[in-house]
């Protein structure tokens, strides 16, 4: 039974006409399910709102999330609901009395500027990568496809996530905002950057104090803290202006490249540390757009053309996999400069992998990711259920670590979850090699072993929260900050303390507790439906 | 063997909310302007409205956990089918959210809450007159012009559609001298002929369906032709997927061939026994009627049970929309000297409905025209003269639009166009 | 008194100072913001004797100014009322380097001589303002956001992870480095900006001291290129250096590249004073396009070649306006040693270039597109003539950031300081030209002294949450106040 106060359904009807805002449960149910923790436990923590609303103007939002202050009405702002679990929470969750939650849709608000001399574009919160790709290339830029997809929201991913191969050279995601305008959780508007003085938010810092610092981090809020409005992001310098030719038919469609200008390059490496090595070398050589190692899994995913397919081929070359894995490395030079410089970049490349005892392999001259596209929907292909438990960055050797940590906790989680033959993780180098990112990712069925939901629901979970328990243990720097962590393994470990200064910027900017409470989601989802793990996991009470 | 909504329950539940039943292929989508494919949710933007949303509701109604309102109605129903949705969700994931919606629509008038009122109307229509509108079932020979004769005895029968022999005769009839032109055997059903029964299937009335199905496969097995010719694309799509569908059958067991005149044109022309003696001046896109394209592959019959890991044993071909007919249309108009065939942004399996499927333009005409305005900005944007299109309610929708707003565009059949072409 | 025994408690007796004579050289600096006096100054040299002088001067509520550098220039370290200044220069190790990742650790008391000759040692360089004083701080120069002279790299910061004691006196480490076990016994590296929670790296940056005290901070470097060549470009108009400016950072060709006029490239590369200056001077074109092409660590001729073709490309795309050069008229030689000089501080045996002209010279410097940098450059040559100011005697530097994305646009008015008339005719210069480019949408992203409250009375909003978050971090606003809007 949804408790939606009348007089603020009356008010929003005034704000954005009544055709944007609605009670109906046929229009609330459908706004439950999707993005990260999707089936796992986290899940049932989560229900429909009370009301959705879909505002077009950064006044409306301002209107409507003073509203929510009024009258204690929790509120989650949606981009995509591709990346964040954008549901709203179950009442016990929440103060008694919380009416129930008013989710703000911001599909209306897709404007897209760019200003093409200056290398920038000018989002709102409902424009997803794919079309600002397109645009940006058309004249000579690029931004990069976040590991989430083309799909994900702009500003969105900017201010949680943003994480691609082509990090290589653009850059980590908090030095790609730049000036923007945030409406904030009680209402207030603030806007940073140049915007703060002037109408064109193209510069990011200051004035003084940069209070970007406030907006993302790791990973930031995750969409409690109000909602951002508009954010200019960095686009770079790509070669002339050629639009990248869009071939084939679903479900083959990629991007032809033109080689002389742009290619990616598989290698065959003899081992983990050659692997290794050659990626430290390319970075200091500074050659390449993206440099990776992906997970063998995802090789097999691309040679299957069905979920049984896979399967056959997967389980076919177990053996073979754990006894005689292959390390691919895969780069991608971009000729920014000229033609020359791809080539120059090549016969760099040559030499370290000969160097190294490497080879080159065939590789299609055409990108199914990164570029247009990245093929995130397809992991949940292989099994149904997915979730990537880490996407961590600091240097190559801490990604290594990582890697041995996750490989090593996952065996006593398989089954349910997919067994990758102790595949390592999904490596890449970040600006030029002095950072590395690092990404775990599991699948599972859902139905799993014996067609109980539940028992994935749990496990997949457990994994997860077993993993920040051990990375804390084993010293290793975590993705789970915030409030898309288990506050009770990691709120006083990392900073240290790091959890109560957030807490107190977050009643600056959120005095009356409506922008997606509570904070310690994932600690509340665990004291209900697995206490048991707080002395597995050690969890500390955490105290704000 | 019918298959229920239960039947997909998996598909629905494990729906991930990617968002590729309703952008354009992520690798082809170019514009905001132009980003979405599914006409329901870029007109009423609240998820409830798009393949994701209704997945939810039918998991919901299945469960027992929401009650039925106008607004369920609304939401189920304001969607034309028309697999765009199908083919965004099969370009990453074995899914099928089609199939969630139809047997869906299917579940809604089992229990009595189905279809909308419009609908139901046409379907008393067809039951009373074997065609959608009403009109005498007498009439429906009456297109054919006096000097087209057909043969008592062919293999091609030349199944004509309601909308193009009771509102669209010009596309009979250029259909009609086309084959004639040709110098192409065919024959006729006459009153034998029925609808095919798409207005009936789309929007779940499932056993008035079965009717249509029945009498015409019968018709066609007495009149002893193998091929059944269309040039409707709704009347294509529901003789080569939906009547094997329903049967239990794939496309391939059925005992005709199901051909639309684009395909007959093509392989002639493919074949080298027909050129283009007229030319014809004149810019044109190329509209993919859903029908036509996306949806118009082989029905493949599975049967079989899901185990661990969600693998389907025997394991299942998907229909993905790679192998619609998109090639053959276009072969045709770029064989047509005089005709610049220009192309809108989104194309082939990414094609904006026209509006009119579903069961839309009969029961919410306005949401069916405001989807055929969005279609007809795009086709101004390519700055040609004309859209083409190859199915009669395309052009309806189109056509009204057109009209409505005193538009410049021409809006053609492509039959028309290749009749030009044609003749002499 | 007693604040003073404390104070002598925590660091030592030889490391607290309160005599006047001890305490005065602390009371200014090289800008034009009048004197004030601290009360002491002290020099701890870790991070817990930090910790326990802040919770003291909480206690006091006595205001800590901390202080890195031998030599400033921004007022940013003279204290408005009174207090500790924290001197960080006891803190001048260089902790680690760690090559495989190219990440050097150190201390506030690092100065860009000492870095850069360490990292030289190793083939390695650090991204480096243009000809910063060599007793300046590293981290000081990177947490207040000077600029590479370099702006090939897309991401500009070198800025990686922090530790900080805030004002309260609890230590903090930001980004991986908050890792439990950072740095002895971790895998992490420091090699990451974010988190942990938030990017509470980005409020130390711009904070002139405001919000805490930077420790140690990880920072980026790069190989040393071993072979370069210099090019130059000249222009009469700096209209005309706009687009061809643009389209060389855009095709991503060369390392070091910057703008700068007449009287600024004759300061900076006159080997003899003032002897070479003048005849420099003359020899000169109004504007000098400065481009370092260099090879890489692998295959170095080739990359030059490929970058060499590429600048003439571009070059034959403007055929009126750019001539590229690989020599200065007049300065013959400079092409060889240009590099290396832009890769090192000024060094320490001359006069500081920015004191070589007058003897001293006040900087406004902000972030804009290049393409509005010439209506910025008549605007403050409209105020100096309005104030009689030489526009002679007015240097500019121009500093395309990222590809060109922006660019730092400084102007450098040079004045006599023991000539009273001329401080302050360059005040009101100053000030002027600082009003008329805030009205004219110029982005002053570091703002010192009186730009301070031009600029946060313009940026109404942000000013509100800053001072919110200034609390929250500082209530007791001991940290450098009278700084920013504090």
């Amino acid at each position: 039974m949804k408790n939606f106060p009348k007089q603020a359904y009356r008010a929003l009807q005034s704000i954005v006409g009544a055709e944007y805002v609605s009670d109906e449960p046929v229009i609330c149910e459908t706004y439950t399910w999707g993005g990260e923790f999707v089936d796992t436990l986290y899940q049932r923590g989560t229900t429909s709102p009370g009301c959705v609303v879909l505002p077009r103007t950064t006044i409306e939002v301002q209107k409507i999330i003073k509203l929510c202050n009024r009258y204690g009405i929790p509120f989650k702002p949606i981009g995509s609901f591709w990346g964040q679990h954008c549901a709203a929470k179950i009442p016990e969750f929440l103060k008694p009395g919380t009416p129930s939650f008013l989710s703000i849709d911001l599909k209306r608000m897709n404007g897209l500027e760019f200003d093409e001399k200056n290398m920038y574009a000018i989002v709102e919160p409902g424009v997803i990568y794919s079309p600002m790709q397109e645009q940006a290339m058309r004249r000579g830029l690029y931004t990069l496809t976040p590991g989430g997809g083309s799909q994900a929201c702009v500003i969105g991913n900017h201010i949680n996530h943003s994480f691609s191969p082509l990090c290589y050279r653009v850059g980590i995601p908090s030095r790609r905002i730049l000036g923007g305008e945030w409406v904030l959780a009680d209402g207030e508007i603030l806007r940073f950057g140049s915007l703060a003085s002037q109408d064109d938010p193209f510069w990011g810092e200051g004035p003084g104090t940069d209070l970007r610092g406030l907006l993302r981090g790791t990973v930031g809020w995750w969409g409690k803290a109000g909602i951002v409005t508009k954010l200019a992001v960095k686009l770079h310098p790509l070669f002339k202006p050629e639009r990248l030719k869009p071939i084939g038919i679903s479900p083959d469609t990629t991007l032809e490249f033109p080689t002389n200008r742009i290619r990616w390059y598989n290698i065959t490496m003899p081992s983990l540390d050659a692997l290794f090595k050659a990626m430290r070398e390319i970075g200091k050589t500074e050659i390449g757009a993206a440099v990776m190692r992906v997970p063998m899994l995802w090789r097999y995913r691309a040679k299957a053309k069905t979920r049984e397919h896979f399967w056959e081929l997967w389980e076919a070359d177990a053996e073979e996999i754990r006894k005689n894995p292959v390390y691919i490395l895969r780069i991608l030079l971009i000729g920014y400069t000229s033609e020359k410089q791809l080539q120059y970049e090549e016969r760099v490349l040559q030499d370290i992998i000969a160097e190294l005892g490497g080879e080159f392999r065939r590789t299609r001259p055409t990108d199914e990711s990164w570029i247009k596209n990245a093929d995130s929907a397809g992991m949940w292909w292989p099994a149904g259920g997915y979730v990537s438990v880490e996407f961590i960055h600091d240097t190559l050797g801490h990604s290594i670590a990582r890697g041995e940590t996750l490989s090593r906790e996952k065996e006593t989680f398989i089954p349910p979850l997919v067994d990758e033959y102790g595949e390592k993780g999904w490596y890449q180098m970040v600006e030029l090699g002095h950072c590395s990112y690092f990404e775990f990712l599991i699948q599972w069925d859902p139905y799993h072993p014996t067609g109980d939901y539940v028992s994935g629901e749990y496990k997949a979970y457990e994994f997860w929260v077993d993993n920040q328990r051990v990375g804390v243990d084993e010293h290793q720097y975590i993705s789970h900050l915030g409030p898309m962590t288990v506050l009770g393994i990691t709120g006083a470990a990392y900073g240290p303390n790091y959890y109560q200064l957030m807490e107190k910027v977050r009643r600056i900017l959120d005095p009356n507790e409506v922008s997606d409470p509570p904070f310690d989601m994932h600690d509340k989802v665990i004291d209900k439906w697995a206490p048991e793990w707080k002395k597995k996991y050690r969890l500390e009470e955490y105290r704000f | 063997m019918t298959i229920t909504v239960e039947d997909y329950r998996y598909d629905a539940e494990r729906c991930i909310r990617c968002g590729g039943c309703k952008w354009v292929d992520h690798i082809y989508m170019t514009s905001i302007r132009f980003a979405y494919k599914c006409p329901s949710i870029a007109r009423y933007l609240f998820d409830a409205y798009s393949a994701y949303g209704r997945e939810r509701l039918a998991i919901m109604l299945m469960d027992g956990k929401l009650d039925y309102t106008p607004q369920l109605l609304d939401a189920i129903y304001k969607c034309q089918l028309c697999g765009a949705c199908d083919v965004g969700c099969k370009r990453n994931l074995d899914l099928e959210p089609l199939l969630v919606m139809e047997t869906l629509r299917a579940r809604l008038v089992e229990k009595g809450l189905g279809p909308a009122p419009e609908q139901k109307k046409i379907a008393e229509n067809i039951s009373n007159s074997h065609n959608r509108y009403g009109s005498p079932h007498a009439n429906r020979p009456k297109w054919l012009p006096k000097d087209v004769k057909p043969a008592t005895k062919a293999d091609i029968v030349y199944f004509v559609g309601c909308a193009s022999s009771y509102a669209h005769t010009e596309i009979a009839q250029a259909t009609a001298r086309i084959l004639t032109n040709t110098n192409t055997k065919f024959m006729l059903l006459d009153s034998e002929e029925w609808c095919c029964g798409y207005p009936l299937y789309s929007t779940g009335q499932v056993d008035a369906f079965k009717k249509q199905l029945e009498h015409n496969i019968e018709a066609v097995k007495t009149s002893g032709a193998s091929t059944v010719l269309v040039s409707c694309a709704e009347g294509y799509k529901t003789w080569k997927v939906d009547y094997p569908k329903l049967l239990g059958k794939s496309t391939a067991d059925m005992d005709f061939r199901v051909m639309h005149i684009v395909e007959y044109i093509d392989q002639l022309i493919q074949d080298g026994s027909l050129k283009f003696d007229n030319k014809v001046d004149m810019k044109v896109t190329y509209h993919d009627p859903c029908n036509l394209g996306r949806l118009s592959e082989p029905w493949i019959q599975w049967q079989g049970e899901r185990g661990k890991w969600g693998r389907l044993e025997p394991p299942k071909e998907f229909r993905r929309g790679t192998y619609g007919i998109y090639d053959a249309p276009r072969n045709i108009l770029q064989a047509i000297p005089g005709v610049e065939l220009v192309e809108m942004e989104r194309t082939k399996e990414n094609a904006w409905c026209c509006g009119a499927g579903g069961g839309v333009r009969d029961a919410y005409k306005d949401f069916a025209l405001w989807a055929a305005g969005e279609r007809l900005e795009e086709a101004k944007a390519t700055s040609a003269e004309a859209i083409v299109s190859a199915c009669p309610h395309c052009k309806a929708n189109f056509q009204d639009v057109v009209d409505s707003r005193q538009e410049k565009v021409k809006v053609y059949d492509i039959t028309e166009i290749i009749l030009q072409a044609l003749s002499k | 008194m007693q604040l003073g025994q404390s104070l002598r408690e925590i660091v030592g007796d030889g490391n607290v100072f309160d005599s006047p004579k001890d305490v005065e050289p602390y009371s200014k600096d090289y800008s034009l913001t009048p004197p004030g006096m601290p009360d002491y100054v002290v020099k701890p040299k870790n991070s817990k004797e930090i910790q326990q002088i802040l919770r003291l001067a909480n206690e006091y509520k006595t205001p800590v100014i901390p202080v890195s550098s031998a030599i400033h220039f921004y007022g940013s370290t003279i204290p408005s009322q009174g207090g500790i200044i924290l001197d960080l220069r006891r803190m001048n190790k260089i902790l680690e380097i760690n090559e495989p990742d190219r990440l050097v650790r150190l201390e506030p008391g690092v100065t860009w001589e000492q870095l850069q000759s360490e990292l030289a040692k190793l083939d390695y360089r650090c991204m480096i303002p243009l000809l910063p004083h060599s007793l300046n701080s590293v981290l000081t120069s990177w947490l207040e956001r000077d600029l590479p002279v370099n702006p090939r790299y897309e991401y500009a910061e070198p800025h990686m992870t922090t530790e900080v004691v805030w004002p309260n006196g609890d230590i903090f480490r930001t980004g991986s480095a908050s890792t439990p076990g950072y740095p002895d016994d971790s895998p992490v590296k420091g090699g990451y900006t974010h988190g942990p929670g938030l990017d509470w790296f980005r409020l130390l940056q711009g904070a002139q001291g405001t919000m805490g005290v930077v420790t140690w901070i990880n920072l980026k470097f790069e190989y040393l290129p071993k072979l370069d060549k210099t090019y130059f470009i000249p222009f009469s108009n700096i209209e005309d250096a706009i687009e061809p400016t643009y389209a060389i950072q855009r095709r991503m060709i060369g390392n070091e590249c910057l703008i700068l006029d007449k009287l600024n490239t004759a300061i900076m590369l006159a080997e003899k004073w003032p002897g070479d200056f003048e005849a420099l001077y003359r020899s000169l074109p109004e504007w000098l396009f400065i481009l370092v092409l260099s090879g890489g660590p692998r295959r170095p001729e080739e990359k030059l070649e490929y970058e060499e073709e590429a600048l003439a490309e571009v070059g034959s795309q403007f055929p009126r306006i750019v001539e590229i050069q690989q020599v200065i008229p007049g300065a013959i030689g400079v092409e060889k040693r240009l590099p290396d000089m832009l890769r090192q501080p000024w060094p320490k045996e001359k006069t500081y270039w920015k004191h070589l002209f007058r003897g001293g010279c006040q900087d406004l410097f902000f972030i804009t597109k290049l393409e509005y940098v010439p209506q910025y450059i008549m605007a403050a040559n409209q105020v100096a003539a309005e104030l009689d100011y030489p526009i002679d005697e007015m240097g500019c530097y121009i500093q395309p950031i990222e590809q060109g994305r922006a660019c730092r646009c400084e102007f450098n008015f040079y004045y006599n300081p023991d000539e009273p008339d001329e401080v302050e005719r360059v005040c009101q210069l100053y000030e002027q030209t600082a009003k008329l480019l805030l009205n004219m949408d110029a982005l002053f992203t570091r703002p010192y002294g009186i730009l301070s409250e031009l600029v946060y009375d313009k940026a109404a909003s942000y000013t509100a949450m800053l001072k919110k978050v200034k609390h929250l971090f500082d209530p007791n606003n001991i940290m450098c106040p009278g700084n920013l809007c504090f």
